[in-house]
């Protein structure tokens, strides 16, 4: 039974809400590690809880090959929305993701990366999987597809897009987005999500458990 | 205390933004620059005034400048972003107020980014990045940036290029940036509870 997908926008959302009241406890610098670590057998992040199934998708991947979501299964997915004119928080979230891929060792071979453009006009196939390859791995993938598709899959996972025009800078324009992670366990269940700057441990450790059970 | 705790891979946005704010409330009373601006001895220290009645001056340093490693496109363009510290080692207030790096980008602007109350990240334009005399500003990934726009050649990892930032006092300061993967953050440094 699917859940209904404005619940899963809805959660999201709250996620991503509490998740900004979190960083602004810790930005006060009160925080020490314990206040970070979840209870045993918790995920970090905001779980979804119970979890649902991932909504499903079919992207493009950057050899121009269709990439469907509900194949993965049997790794654990990082799924992250950015573009490649994003010069800051896209390639810091990457090389966050690269350290969790180092930090697995042998299991690295069952977590797979998505990387899904919020900027299709820009990010051409092949650009996008440079891009992500350079700042994150080689087996991360970066997608794309019709702006349509790719606005079904952004509403899906309630993830925010919005075009700002940025006519004072040579950029042209700038993409805000959502900048969290969604971790997607094996059987493809919507785990958590993961506010951006989380450290590459936390989401590290919650891979080790989740690819263990 | 002898150095600031750098907060490296302290990335909370919340407290870039508080940062922010609190340097740019403490540059509000910034007057135009004095006709002494900063020599270029390379030597902060002997420039430091003699005396009490000496005028207060600044002097800005840029340290560990690196940069993210970046491939040409001719159609699309391409980005990179430049990260580095601001120590001000004098007794006036200073501001960053641009960047360039003509041998490897068309366009330099320095940006932050910001995340707001939804937990979308933004970004916005910094004109005006103010250095309090006696104070340290960190460029780090997910807040303040130099970022370049139309870059011209590819950056890879061990290329090094020149960057040069104006300041209102210190002048032009050119300094070399690395080009290197983001270097891990030190959990250890981070849970520490940050001085005041």
């Amino acid at each position: 039974m699917a859940p209904s997908q404005r619940t899963i926008a809805a959660i999201a959302l709250l996620a991503s809400l509490v998740l900004s009241g979190c960083a602004a406890r810790r930005g006060g610098g009160a925080a020490g590690p314990a206040a970070d670590k979840p209870p045993e057998n918790a995920l970090g992040g905001a779980v979804f809880d119970p979890p649902m199934a991932a909504p499903d998708f079919t992207l493009t991947d950057p050899e121009g090959k269709p990439f469907r979501l509900s194949e993965q299964k049997g790794k654990a997915v990082l799924l992250f929305f950015g573009y490649t004119t994003c010069p800051d928080v896209c390639p810091t979230t990457l090389a966050d993701l690269r350290r969790v891929h180092a930090r697995l060792g042998a299991a690295a071979g069952r977590m797979q990366v998505v990387f899904v453009t919020v900027d299709p006009e820009r990010d051409l196939p092949a650009r996008l999987g440079e891009y992500v390859r350079r700042a994150g791995h080689e087996s991360f993938v970066g997608l794309t597809g019709a702006r349509k598709d790719l606005e079904k899959v952004w509403h899906d996972y309630g993830v925010f897009v919005e075009k700002t025009p940025a006519p004072e800078s040579a950029v042209g324009y700038w993409v805000t987005h959502s900048g969290n992670t969604f971790l997607i366990g094996p059987d493809g269940d919507l785990l958590t999500s993961y506010a951006f700057g989380t450290q590459a441990d936390v989401i590290a450790a919650d891979l080790q458990r989740v690819l263990k059970n | 205390m002898a150095e600031e705790k750098r907060q490296h891979g302290f990335r909370k946005a919340a407290t870039v933004l508080t940062g922010v704010l609190a340097l740019a409330l403490a540059g509000c009373g910034g007057k135009a620059a004095p006709e002494n601006p900063a020599p270029s001895t390379g030597n902060p220290a002997a420039e430091q005034p003699a005396g009490p009645a000496a005028e207060a001056t600044a002097s800005v340093t840029v340290e560990g400048a690196w940069a993210r490693p970046a491939k040409t496109d001719a159609a699309m363009g391409a980005t990179s972003a430049i990260y580095f510290t601001l120590r001000n080692a004098g007794t006036a207030d200073d501001a960053l107020v641009a960047a360039k790096a003509d041998a490897v980008a068309g366009k330099a602007e320095v940006h932050e980014t910001v995340m707001d109350a939804s937990g979308a990240m933004k970004m916005q334009p910094a004109p005006r990045v103010a250095v309090p005399a006696g104070g340290t500003v960190e460029f780090k990934p997910g807040g303040l940036h130099v970022m370049l726009m139309e870059i011209k050649k590819d950056l890879a990892e061990g290329d090094t290029f020149q960057v040069t930032l104006t300041f209102e006092k210190s002048g032009e300061k050119t300094v070399d940036v690395t080009v290197k993967q983001q270097p891990a953050t030190d959990p250890m440094q981070m849970e520490k509870p940050h001085q005041h």
